[in-house]
């Protein structure tokens, strides 16, 4: 591989690797589309074709004792290299003599090089036949990024130009790619599908890193065993209002600090949203999405929402009362919007039971003309129980997380995302009309094009027992890891 | 029957040919592509009419699904939705005539549910007898709330909704007395809303004589209904109108009593008025072709139509309230102002800036890729003259074509670029801006 590539994959043992990412990946899904499958099938075919038969005795041929992809940077783009050491060198240059057109394969020792252009004339072995590519996996690739950057100028993602929300989701990921030197990636195929990278840089210590909260051990409450979707999200919503014209873009930083001329009222002229109840929460927030409850008696929208509910630990009892004052409050302001637009008003009471208390806001019966609004299904929820303040989109998913043992997790920083297969397909199964017809508003798509992409999202879906994104930000180095599990 | 409207019929000099299909597919509904017009003008002027005014598909529950987001943006986008999927043009060209016609805004209103079920209305009674039309318009939630009717009681009398009721949906000014509004004012006390329907508050409703159009007697809201519909100068407005919206912004003073005429004797029913208009040798008259400017929603959905293509709905209202025409929000009781008020240096600007991301993919999508509209078309000429097919109605003279294959040309061998570039040329011709 020449020094001069910017980029590199490897895999070790292909042979193995084929066998393991085609037992992660599984069969094709079983309510995958017929005419998704037959694509799928023209795609393998072909595939197997270009490969003269079984995929794992091709890479076997062509790579047994190992292969990498590098490529160049050069005027007309990347300039792809590829070095395979052949389990059967004959059989390797005859296929590519056939295939490989516009390559040039030349041997050097037991390896064949196959490069396309002049810049990559000059392949030999130097830095990349010792670079570290960090855990053993059965693809690594390594990535240069400064010369990535230079090459990309302004298309390079830059924080300063992100817009909305992506400037605090983003913001660690965006940071790294723009300061670090290397990016590290491993593809594992043992038990489901694990893509993890590495960047040698962090937020931490630049003047992002305030939006990471500062985190003592915690105990979170989990998601509940039928729950859809969980996210923890490693941002302080303290410091980010503390001072949002640090962190966001200047309408948005009026936008938040008009919010907060109303907010900073709910206690009297004493009270500071961002410092007294904010502050008086434990960050990170974690939110949990639940499945709909069972229907109710008497008409209930044609979507089922799922339950939403917030999590957060309280540091201070205070600021528990705080929150119930600025639930009434925003309860209230609802309320006279909705009275404005002729909708029945939300009933806003407290409640109390024997472990917590809270403030609940129940929907009126339903009267009007035609399917029920998707509102008629909520009961905003602000509950304390168990040392938590829970902010819910329903009663019943307030209780229903309060109901899940906490647990202290292993890491409670960084981003978390867990998104479970099979409730999600019930959901969109149970959902399907309404669901087709916001795709139909949304893309202009007729109701068979509709019923189509969710044929095959749902089939998808339905075949994967989970999806998981993790973000953790060390003091030098920015980790993020996707995981992908096949149903059983 | 009168000349005016008898049927036109094609003869070997006069034939129905693509401009006048594509005359009858623009007023009739919001365009079609050009494999849609070729079937039309296979199937002759009449059964291309019939065609257009086919029923539309139950649509119920569509229209339960999308109340259940209650969300105005939504329900514009399923008006812009219907006009680009459905075959039944006529009915939601009606539809859209209506919504100018009974202008109700949700900017008033703030309730996504109650427009929702105003034009599910307009789509259901649009095409049948205006009495029930307008029956049904006066117990509408959305109307009545638009127009104060549901402050309207017997100790305080609002006279709004009568007076937009004789002044705007059916008699038009100076055709009614002041004492006539408030005797319909009283007519109409009591008719209210409640928990998003129609309510009759007996006890709020004026019960008394009134004296409307010199006829006196304890009339209720049906009564002045009964008696406005039947009046001529009724159908002489609604017929001055659809002719301004279907065939000329200028009607004669014997074009109008020729549609009235046919309106009443037809017993009053705006399908079949507006079917006989659209057959007759009136409506294909050279007075009538390209006499009109294309509104916004003409412009941006006939264009999406005319390409065959499809686009996203809710950024195409977005476009069309850019223009100046954002369904469910008409700037006034009176509707849009319509024709050379299109018209305007930056909303041209607009115009060209909106085909030329749709035909480059910049926001707007336009699927399939315009190269794709014109697969046999290699030579910058012949990529001209198919964008004139597909945009307009025929292929013009040399003088008209050389120019819009010179842009073509200009992009060399890059066929998308050359294909974008000759229709946002043609999109962009004077022509192009009339209906």
């Amino acid at each position: 591989m020449p020094d001069t590539a910017v980029a590199v994959v490897r895999c070790v043992d292909p042979p193995a690797a084929v066998t393991a990412l085609l037992a992660a990946l599984g069969p094709v899904p079983a309510g995958v589309p017929d005419a998704v499958r037959a694509q799928l099938g023209i795609g393998i075919t072909m595939v197997r074709a270009f490969c003269d038969g079984d995929v794992g005795a091709f890479a076997d041929r062509m790579a047994r004792g190992g292969a990498a992809l590098g490529f160049e940077l050069a005027a007309g783009g990347p300039q792809p290299v590829v070095v395979l050491r052949p389990g059967d060198a004959a059989a390797a240059r005859r296929w590519c003599g056939e295939h490989a057109s516009g390559w040039r394969v030349r041997a050097h020792g037991d390896c064949l090089v196959l490069t396309r252009g002049d810049a990559t004339a000059g392949a030999a072995t130097g830095r990349w036949g010792t670079e570290s590519f960090g855990e053993a996996a059965a693809l690594q690739a390594t990535i240069d990024l400064a010369p990535l950057r230079v090459a990309a100028g302004s298309q390079w993602p830059a924080w300063e130009r992100l817009d909305g929300p992506a400037r605090v989701l983003l913001a660690p990921i965006v940071h790294a790619l723009g300061s670090g030197t290397r990016c590290s990636l491993a593809l594992h195929a043992a038990d489901g599908l694990r893509l993890c990278a590495s960047i040698d840089a962090s937020v931490r210590g630049s003047p992002l890193g305030a939006l990471l909260p500062a985190v003592a051990p915690h105990a979170e409450l989990s998601l509940p065993a039928d729950g859809v979707a969980s996210l923890r999200l490693d941002r302080s919503f303290t410091q980010l209002l503390r001072t949002p014209q640090q962190f966001l873009d200047p309408a948005q930083a009026v936008v938040a600090q008009s919010f907060l001329s109303i907010a900073d009222g709910i206690d009297g002229a004493s009270t500071s949203f961002v410092d007294d109840l904010l502050g008086g929460l434990v960050e990170p927030f974690v939110l949990h999405v639940l499945p709909p409850e069972p229907e109710a008696d008497g008409p209930v929208p044609l979507l089922q929402l799922p339950g939403f509910a917030l999590v957060a630990p309280l540091r201070t009892a205070a600021a528990g009362e705080l929150v119930l004052q600025a639930a009434r409050m925003l309860a209230t302001i609802a309320n006279v919007e909705r009275q404005q637009r002729g909708r029945a008003m939300f009933l806003v009471r407290p409640m109390r039971t024997e472990t917590g208390h809270g403030l609940v806001a129940e929907p009126g019966p339903w009267r009007g003309p035609g399917a029920v609004p998707l509102d008629l299904a909520l009961s905003p929820t602000v509950w304390i129980e168990r040392g938590y303040v829970v902010v819910a989109s329903t009663h019943a998913a307030a209780m229903r997380v309060l109901q899940s043992p906490g647990e202290v997790p292993q890491s409670p920083s960084g981003d978390h995302l867990l998104v479970r297969g099979a409730p999600l397909a019930a959901w969109l199964a149970a959902n399907r009309p309404v669901v087709e017809l916001g795709r139909m508003l949304d893309e202009g798509e007729d109701r068979a094009a509709a019923s189509r992409f969710f044929d095959l999202v749902q089939a998808v879906v339905a075949a994967l027992h989970s999806v998981q994104w993790s973000l953790d930000v060390g003091d030098d180095v920015t980790r993020a890891e996707l995981v992908l599990e096949r149903a059983r | 029957m009168n000349d005016l409207l008898a049927p036109w019929q094609p003869t070997a000099g006069d034939p129905f040919d693509l401009a006048k299909v594509g005359h009858l597919v623009r007023r009739g509904g919001f365009s079609a592509s050009l494999a849609k017009r070729r079937e039309l003008q296979r199937a002759g002027p009449l059964a291309a009419v019939a065609q257009l005014a086919a029923p539309g598909p139950d649509g119920a529950a569509m229209l339960q699904q999308l109340l259940t987001f209650d969300d105005i943006q939504r329900v514009r986008a399923w008006r812009v939705w219907l006009v680009l999927h459905g075959e039944h043009q006529l009915q939601l060209r009606l539809s859209a005539f209506w919504h100018d016609h009974f202008a109700t805004s949700d900017r008033k209103l703030l309730d996504p549910r109650s427009m929702a079920l105003q034009q599910a209305t307009f789509d259901r009674l649009g095409s049948g007898v205006f009495d029930e039309l307008l029956a049904a318009m006066c117990r509408d939630p959305a109307l009545l709330r638009w127009l104060d009717n549901d402050v309207n009681t017997k100790a305080n009398p609002n006279e709004n909704f009568a007076r937009e009721l004789f002044e705007l949906f059916t008699l038009g000014r100076g055709n009614y007395s002041e004492a006539d509004i408030r005797a319909a004012a009283r007519a109409f006390t009591g008719w209210h809303v409640r928990d998003g329907r129609f309510h009759f508050a007996a006890h709020l409703h004026d019960a008394g004589d009134k004296e409307l159009f010199s006829a006196r007697g304890p009339l209720t809201g049906d009564d002045v209904i009964a008696r406005t519909v039947v009046r001529r100068e009724s159908a002489e407005f609604l017929a001055a109108k659809w002719l301004r919206w279907f065939v000329h912004p200028e009607p004669e003073r014997a074009e109008v009593d020729a549609l009235a005429a046919a309106y009443e004797q037809g017993g009053r029913d705006v399908g079949a008025a507006i079917r006989q208009l659209l057959q007759s040798r009136l409506f294909f008259s050279p007075r009538a072709y390209r006499s009109k400017v294309k509104g916004p929603a003409e412009f941006v959905l006939g264009t999406v139509r005319s390409l065959g293509g499809r686009a996203k709905p809710a950024q195409l209202a977005a476009t069309m309230g850019a223009l100046g025409e954002s369904w469910l929000e008409p700037p006034s009781v009176e509707g849009w102002h319509r024709e050379r008020a299109w018209l305007s240096p930056a909303a041209w600007l607009l115009r060209s800036n909106f085909v030329a991301d749709l035909l480059a993919g910049r926001g707007q999508q336009l699927a399939p890729a315009p190269r794709t509209l014109m697969p046999d078309s290699k030579k910058p000429v012949d990529l001209a003259k198919a964008a004139f097919l597909l945009l307009l109605d025929a292929v013009p003279a040399r003088a008209v074509l050389d120019p819009v294959a010179a842009v073509a040309a200009a992009h060399g061998a890059d066929a998308d670029a050359a294909a974008a570039a000759v229709l946002h040329a043609v999109a962009c011709l004077p022509e192009y801006q009339l209906l």
